[in-house]
């Protein structure tokens, strides 16, 4: 799966669990989805119907603003989850805090 | 004398040792849990709530959504009584459990409890209370003083000289939460729970 397509996945579990009052498909990738009205229980959801459709799981350490701020940011997050989940040797080290700081 | 009460409870009131007040809220819509229990079922359940906290909420008809949204709203009240700078402690770390007058207490496990320790947060009050479709929570406590800076505002004045672009509460719900995201286990007492109907 490349990170586009990714990307468009995380866009439809947004737009369908994220509760936004905007359409979800003019959303730029970076656009700040808490801005656009994104609340902390609806990125709960979120997370969870991201973790369903890609059998991860957002440990801990993920758990921040950051992660969920953009379809880009979890598209990234769930990059190296899924690089690790599927044990690929010299991967990078994990940056969980890569994103843009709220 | 709102006024006043608003500079009582300042966020640079200092009790004693230095340490400063800090309170959260949280505001659910009932129907969004009952939503997400819907469709996400027990992942959703078992990801946000102990079995102790289910336990709780549950009722001859089954689970509570109310309780459930409260006790959501009062684990994102102490979140940010907490402050994390870094990822936040997982939902079942921050607990709310039922003392048998009816009042909340908040008890923090793990990643939760170590942030309180480090944040210099002991004792965390919670209210919690539903109406309306509504669960709204409220914590309290006191921690080592925000040291960070102020958030620059935007340049400008009004007419009267001035105009202050901080957030207000509700503002700063709705855009920035305070997923911080980013501390022994501390029997934390009491508050005011709901006593709504089940």
């Amino acid at each position: 799966m490349t990170s586009d397509q990714r990307n468009e996945a995380i866009r439809s579990i947004v737009a369908e669990h994220g509760r936004l009052p905007v359409d979800v498909g003019t959303l730029g990738v970076d656009e700040d989805l808490y801005e656009a009205g994104m609340t902390s229980h609806a990125s709960v959801n979120v997370m969870i119907a991201l973790e369903d459709a890609f059998d991860v799981e957002f440990p801990q350490a993920t758990l921040r603003r950051a992660t969920f701020q953009s379809i880009a940011s979890m598209g990234r997050v769930l990059e190296v989850l899924l690089s690790e989940a599927s044990g690929e040797a010299g991967g990078p080290v994990p940056s969980y805090g890569a994103s843009a700081t709220a | 004398m709102a006024d006043v009460l608003a500079t009582s409870i300042s966020s640079t009131a200092r009790g004693e040792g230095g340490q400063a007040l800090r309170v959260g809220v949280d505001l659910v819509a009932v129907a969004d849990v009952g939503r997400s229990v819907d469709r996400l079922g027990d992942r959703y359940l078992a990801r946000l709530f102990t079995d102790d906290e289910l336990a709780d909420c549950r009722g001859p008809r089954g689970l509570r959504l109310e309780s459930l949204a409260a006790r959501f709203a009062a684990k994102e009240a102490v979140l940010k009584v907490l402050r994390p700078s870094g990822s936040r402690p997982e939902w079942r770390d921050i607990e709310v459990r039922r003392r048998g007058g009816g009042w909340s207490e908040v008890r923090l496990h793990g990643e939760a409890a170590r942030l309180a320790q480090a944040e210099g947060v002991g004792h965390v009050s919670v209210s919690l209370s539903h109406e309306a479709g509504l669960a709204v929570a409220v914590a309290a406590g006191t921690g080592r003083p925000d040291d960070t800076a102020l958030v620059a505002t935007a340049a400008g004045t009004d007419q009267h000289g001035g105009h202050d672009d901080a957030h207000d509460d509700a503002h700063d719900d709705a855009q920035h939460d305070h997923e911080h995201h980013d501390h022994e286990h501390h029997d934390h007492d009491h508050d005011h729970n709901e006593r709504k109907r089940a």
